[in-house]
C-alpha cells in the first residue's frame, strides 16, 4: 500500500510522456501530407533502366528543397559559396576551370564534374569513384575543408533558423536532418536530365544531321578495324551510344585512357578498390553538353575538344594499366614501336568534333526549373 | 498429464503430415547454372597469369573475358521450360570468379536436356530495349546498327620482350551458336539443383581452327575472321556434373 502514491506518480509521468511523444509523432508524421510524387518524369527509354533508391523517391517537395539547398551559400562554412558556384547551369553544371576554387581560395584536387543524367552511367561518383551513391557523394564537398568547409551540425542549426526551410524539410522528409539534406540534393541532381539536344532530336527521328555531323557520328560509333576497312574514333568503346556516359555494369565505367605513363600515373579508382590494375583509372563522364564543359579530363589538362581528340589520335601514353582497347584502336596498321593513337585524318577529327557539338542541349542549360530559386524568396 | 499426451500426439501428427505431404506439395524448384572460366586446364586469373599461346612461342595475359548466354531452355519428362527474358552476360571478375544464373520456379520434375545459345538472337541483337542483361549503353554493345558483342576477350600478347594489345570482339547475327547438353537430374530429390559448366577461353583460338595470336592480334569487324572464332567458341562450354 505504501508504494501506491509512487506508482501513481510514475504512471502519470508515463502517460504524460507518451502523450507528448505521441503529439509530436502526430504533428510530424500523421499530420504531414505525403510528399507529391513527381508525375511527369519521363526520360527517354533509350537511356536505359535507372534506379531510384526506395528510401528516397522523387517528389516535388524533395526537388524544391534540393534546388534551394543547391543554390544556398549557407551550405558553406563562410556562407559565401553554394554548390552552384562550381556547378553553373549555363556550363552544364561545371565551372569552366581546370580546378575549382574553394571557399577559402584553395584549389580542389580534381576538375568539377558536369551534373546531368546521373541516373545513368557508373553507379559511383567523383572522378575516382569514391562515393557509391549520390546521397553519399553530395555531403562530401560541403564538408571538404578545401571546398565548402562546412560543419554539418552547424549547418543544421543555420537551416533550422529559417522558417521556410523548416516547412520545406517537414514537407519533404519530416524534419531538418543531415540525411534529408543528402536526399534532397540527390533528388535535385537526379532530376537534371538533358535529353533535348540535336542528337536526341535525331534519335527521335525529328531531324537529320549534316553530312559532317553524320560522318562524326559514324566514327564515334565505330571501333576501327583496318582488316575490315572500317574507320573509327572508338568513342563507343567507353561511352554508351545513347546516354554517352560511361558504362554502369560493375566498374566498366572506369578506365585508364592513356593520359599518363607509369611514372606519373595517379591513384584513380585504386583508391577505392586497392587493386593495382585500377591505378590511373578514372570515371568516364557523360559527353552530353561536352562543348560547354571544358577544360577536359579529371585535371582539366585539355583546353579544347580539339586537344582531347589529338590526345586520342596520337598521344596515348603507355602504362601498366592503360586500356588495351585504347592501345589497340588504330586506323593504320599497328606498329608497336610507333606512337599510339587513332591516326585519323584532320577532317575526320573535325567531323567527330562536329558530332560532339550536337550533344549540346540549350534548353537544359537554361531550364528555369534548374535555375537559382533565390531571386524571389528566402533571402 | 493429459496436456502432455495431447501435445505429443499433435507433434507426431504434424511430423507425419509433413513427411508424407512434403513431396506432393513441393512447388517448383530453383535451378542454377554456374560457369567457371578456364584457360586450357588452368583457372582464369585476370591480368596476373601468362598463358601459352596455342601456336607460337608467345604468351598472353587476359584483362577481360565475357560472353552472352541466351534463350535457356530446360527439358525433361516431355516438358520444356523456356526461361523468360533469357539474356545473361557471363563475366568472371566478381568476388569468386564464378558466374551464376539462378532460375527460380522451374516447373519440371526432372531435367534431361539443357539448351542455350552463345550470342544474341537477331531480333534482340539490334533492338534498343533493355531486356535481361541486354543494355544498349553497355560495354557489350557496339551501336544499334551493328548490335552486341557476343563474346569479348581483351588482353596483352607478350612476344619476347614486345607487348601488344589483343582485342577479340565477336558479334553479328550469323555468329550465334546454339548449344545442347544432356543431363540426368531428378529435381525433387534436392532443394538446390546446380549445373556446373566450364568455359574454356583457349578454345576461342584452338578448336575448329587454330589461330596464331601474333598474326591476328584483333578480330572485330572482319566477317570471315569473326566466323572462324564463332565456330571455335561453339565448343568452348562443357557441362561438368
Amino acid at each position: 500500500m505504501t508504494k501506491s502514491p509512487l506508482l501513481v506518480l510514475l504512471l502519470l509521468v508515463a502517460v504524460v510522456g507518451v502523450a507528448a511523444g505521441g503529439g509530436y509523432f502526430v504533428q510530424t508524421t500523421l499530420l504531414r501530407p505525403d510528399p507529391t510524387p513527381i508525375a511527369d518524369f519521363d526520360p527517354p527509354s533509350f537511356f536505359g533502366r535507372y534506379n531510384i533508391p526506395p528510401d528516397n523517391p522523387l517528389t516535388e517537395e524533395a526537388f524544391e528543397l534540393g534546388r534551394h539547398l543547391f543554390y544556398d551559400p549557407r551550405l558553406s562554412g563562410t556562407n559565401e559559396m553554394s554548390c552552384a558556384d562550381c556547378h553553373r547551369q549555363e556550363l552544364a553544371f561545371t565551372d569552366g576551370l581546370a580546378f575549382s576554387v574553394g571557399t577559402h581560395g584553395g584549389k580542389t584536387k580534381f576538375s568539377s564534374m558536369s551534373l546531368s543524367n546521373l541516373l545513368w552511367g557508373p553507379g559511383r561518383f567523383f572522378w575516382d569513384g569514391r562515393a557509391d551513391s549520390l546521397e553519399q557523394q553530395v555531403l562530401q564537398p560541403i564538408e571538404d575543408p578545401i571546398e565548402m568547409d562546412q560543419d554539418l551540425d552547424l549547418l543544421l542549426i543555420e537551416l533550422e533558423e529559417v522558417e521556410a526551410y523548416q516547412e520545406m524539410f517537414r514537407a519533404a522528409y519530416g524534419e531538418v536532418s543531415t540525411d534529408a539534406i543528402a536526399k534532397a540534393l540527390s533528388t535535385f541532381i537526379r532530376m537534371l536530365v538533358s535529353a533535348d539536344s540535336k542528337y536526341d532530336a535525331f534519335l527521335r527521328g525529328e531531324t537529320t544531321l549534316t553530312e559532317t555531323e553524320e560522318l562524326g557520328r559514324k566514327l564515334f560509333m565505330a571501333h576501327p578495324d583496318v582488316s575490315a576497312s572500317l574507320r573509327g574514333g572508338n568513342c563507343i568503346d567507353c561511352h554508351g551510344q545513347f546516354h554517352t556516359a560511361g558504362f554502369s555494369d560493375g566498374l566498366d565505367g572506369f578506365l585508364n585512357n592513356g593520359l599518363d605513363g607509369d611514372d606519373t600515373l595517379k591513384t584513380g579508382l585504386m583508391l577505392v578498390t586497392g587493386d593495382p590494375k585500377h591505378k590511373g583509372a578514372f570515371k568516364t563522364p557523360s559527353l552530353r553538353n561536352i562543348a560547354v564543359t571544358g577544360p577536359y579530363m579529371h585535371d582539366g589538362r585539355f583546353e579544347t575538344l580539339g586537344d582531347v581528340l589529338r590526345h586520342y589520335n596520337q598521344d596515348i601514353q603507355h602504362s601498366a594499366t592503360v586500356s588495351p582497347l585504347i592501345l589497340q584502336a588504330d586506323n593504320t596498321t599497328i606498329d608497336p614501336t610507333a606512337s599510339f593513337g587513332l591516326n585519323l585524318t584532320e577532317s575526320e577529327l573535325q567531323s567527330i568534333e562536329a558530332f560532339l557539338h550536337t550533344l549540346t542541349d540549350e534548353s537544359f542549360l537554361s531550364d528555369p526549373r534548374f535555375s537559382n530559386p533565390f531571386s524571389t524568396d528566402l533571402q | 498429464m493429459k496436456h502432455v499426451i495431447i501435445s505429443v500426439v499433435l507433434c507426431i501428427a504434424v511430423l507425419v503430415a509433413v513427411i508424407f505431404a512434403g513431396p506432393h506439395f513441393a512447388g517448383p524448384k530453383s535451378v542454377s547454372l554456374t560457369f567457371k572460366a578456364v584457360v586450357g586446364g588452368d583457372p582464369l586469373v585476370f591480368e596476373a597469369s601468362l598463358y601459352p599461346s596455342p601456336s607460337g612461342d608467345d604468351r598472353f595475359k587476359v584483362s577481360a573475358f565475357r560472353f552472352f548466354i541466351s534463350n535457356i531452355q530446360l527439358e525433361g519428362d516431355g516438358e520444356r521450360f523456356s526461361v523468360p527474358n533469357s539474356y545473361h552476360l557471363a563475366r568472371f571478375d566478381g568476388p569468386n570468379g564464378l558466374y551464376t544464373i539462378n532460375i527460380p520456379e522451374v516447373p519440371l520434375t526432372e531435367i534431361d536436356r539443357i539448351t542455350f545459345s552463345i550470342g544474341v538472337d537477331a531480333a534482340a541483337n539490334t533492338s534498343i530495349e533493355s531486356v535481361g542483361d541486354l543494355d544498349p549503353n553497355s560495354r557489350m554493345a557496339w551501336n544499334w546498327e551493328v548490335g552486341y558483342k557476343f563474346v569479348l576477350m581483351e588482353g596483352t600478347l607478350q612476344s619476347g620482350d614486345q607487348l601488344q594489345p589483343i582485342v577479340y570482339h565477336i558479334g553479328f547475327d550469323e555468329n550465334i551458336r546454339p548449344l545442347a547438353f544432356s543431363a540426368e537430374r531428378d529435381l525433387s530429390s534436392s532443394e538446390t539443383n546446380i549445373f556446373a559448366f566450364e568455359a574454356d577461353l583457349l578454345k576461342l583460338f584452338n578448336s575448329n581452327t587454330q589461330i596464331n595470336l601474333a598474326k591476328k592480334t584483333s578480330v572485330v569487324f572482319d566477317k570471315v575472321d569473326a566466323r572462324i572464332i564463332a565456330d571455335n567458341y561453339a565448343s568452348m562450354i562443357s557441362l561438368k556434373n
